[in-house]
């Protein structure tokens, strides 16, 4: 009598390079291990961020559970230490034109992240050396670039709020307060708005 | 009794025909009446959920701080931001559906909120992600972010 009996078989499933169960502190500490070699030590590490230092920089790895985002940034040493006086990999790969790289990546699967936080170490390794050296002159000029973005970002957001409050006034033909609204960002104007502005003035009525 | 707690936390109240109070800013119902009939008894029960003991601490004065979650780290006394209020959902788009919620809240309110994540010259920076957003929020909603003391504050009304 043949008797089929059943074992209990217990698979061992690896996945490529065994990165499925890490976490993202062990993967970034992995791929920015290279920063350990050039003078940098892992000063803090937690569930979503690392930071090296050396006696010419800081560069910080962080990754947004929440929202996916991966990013680093580097910086001076400062005694201050406010995280705004480092500057992202993304400020940097905008001031040395590197194309498709506007935005940081956003990856919210841990599971998914190896391949990103390795392409972010490599990124680093290859556009940020002067800051990974502490070369000023390269931080001048990121601060620069920032800061000049960063202008050109409140004066699109201010445009953008001053057509929006024209367009209801000049439909009520409030010219008077076209003309002030206007008059605010008069350097921003398109022609059409240029013209609209004098048109404006021509009619308005005290 | 309800009217005088809610003025004690901060809250607006407005009492309607049916006798309900509402919040006018949100149109939320403050009270639920059951009426325990087979007793004999009302019982009057408020509802506490901790978004609303948040917001009237913030109708109190404290400023609610947006930016990115490194800068949120070391706020000032009377300071708070929105992540104690944020738990990981799982998905950024449950995320993102939690965190415009929970702004939106802080609107209502109608007070200045602090951005943390500016430059020394106080120019909004690191424009990416869920910050991007929450600015794009504010934009659209009429506030307008003023660098020189780092608030966004809302629309005046006509």
């Amino acid at each position: 009598m043949l008797r089929l009996v059943l074992q209990p078989v217990i698979y061992h499933v690896d996945s490529a390079g065994g990165a499925m169960s890490e976490r993202f502190p062990d993967m970034a500490k992995r791929a920015f291990s290279f920063l350990e070699g050039a003078g940098f030590r892992l000063t803090q590490i937690d569930a979503s961020q690392l930071r090296y230092e050396s006696v010419q920089a800081v560069v910080d790895i962080v990754w947004d559970a929440r929202s996916g985002e991966l990013e680093a940034f580097v910086g001076q040493p400062s005694s201050t230490r406010r995280p705004q006086d480092t500057y992202s990999l993304t400020d940097v790969f905008g001031m040395e034109g590197v194309p498709d790289r506007k935005m940081p990546p956003q990856v919210a699967d841990e599971n998914r992240l190896q391949p990103f936080v390795d392409q972010l170490a490599g990124d680093l390794r290859a556009h940020a050396q002067p800051a990974l050296v502490g070369d000023r002159m390269f931080f001048r000029r990121l601060e620069t670039f920032r800061h000049a973005n960063a202008e050109a970002f409140t004066r699109r957001m201010k445009l953008q709020q001053v057509r929006s409050a024209v367009e209801q006034a000049w439909r009520n033909r409030e010219f008077k307060k076209v003309i002030g609204l206007y008059t605010s960002v008069e350097g921003d104007l398109s022609e059409a708005e240029k013209g609209k502005l004098e048109y404006a003035r021509r009619h308005q009525v005290d | 009794m309800i009217g005088e707690l809610a003025s004690a936390l901060g809250w607006p109240t407005e009492r309607q025909a049916d006798g309900t109070l509402i919040n006018p800013a949100t149109g939320d119902d403050m009270t639920v009446l059951d009426r325990q009939r087979s007793l004999g008894l009302t019982v009057l029960s408020v509802v506490l959920p901790e978004s609303r003991l948040v917001e009237g601490a913030a109708a109190r004065g404290t400023t609610t701080v947006i930016g990115k979650v490194a800068d949120l780290k070391n706020l000032a006394a009377g300071e708070k931001s929105l992540l104690s209020r944020l738990p990981n959902l799982g998905s950024p788009k449950a995320n993102w559906a939690q965190n415009s919620g929970v702004l939106r809240q802080e609107m209502r309110l109608g007070q200045p909120i602090r951005d943390a994540t500016v430059d020394s010259a106080g120019q909004l920076i690191n424009n990416t992600g869920f910050l991007r957003a929450e600015r794009n929020l504010l934009q659209c909603y009429g506030w307008c972010y003023n660098p020189s003391s780092t608030m966004w504050t809302p629309p005046v009304g006509p």
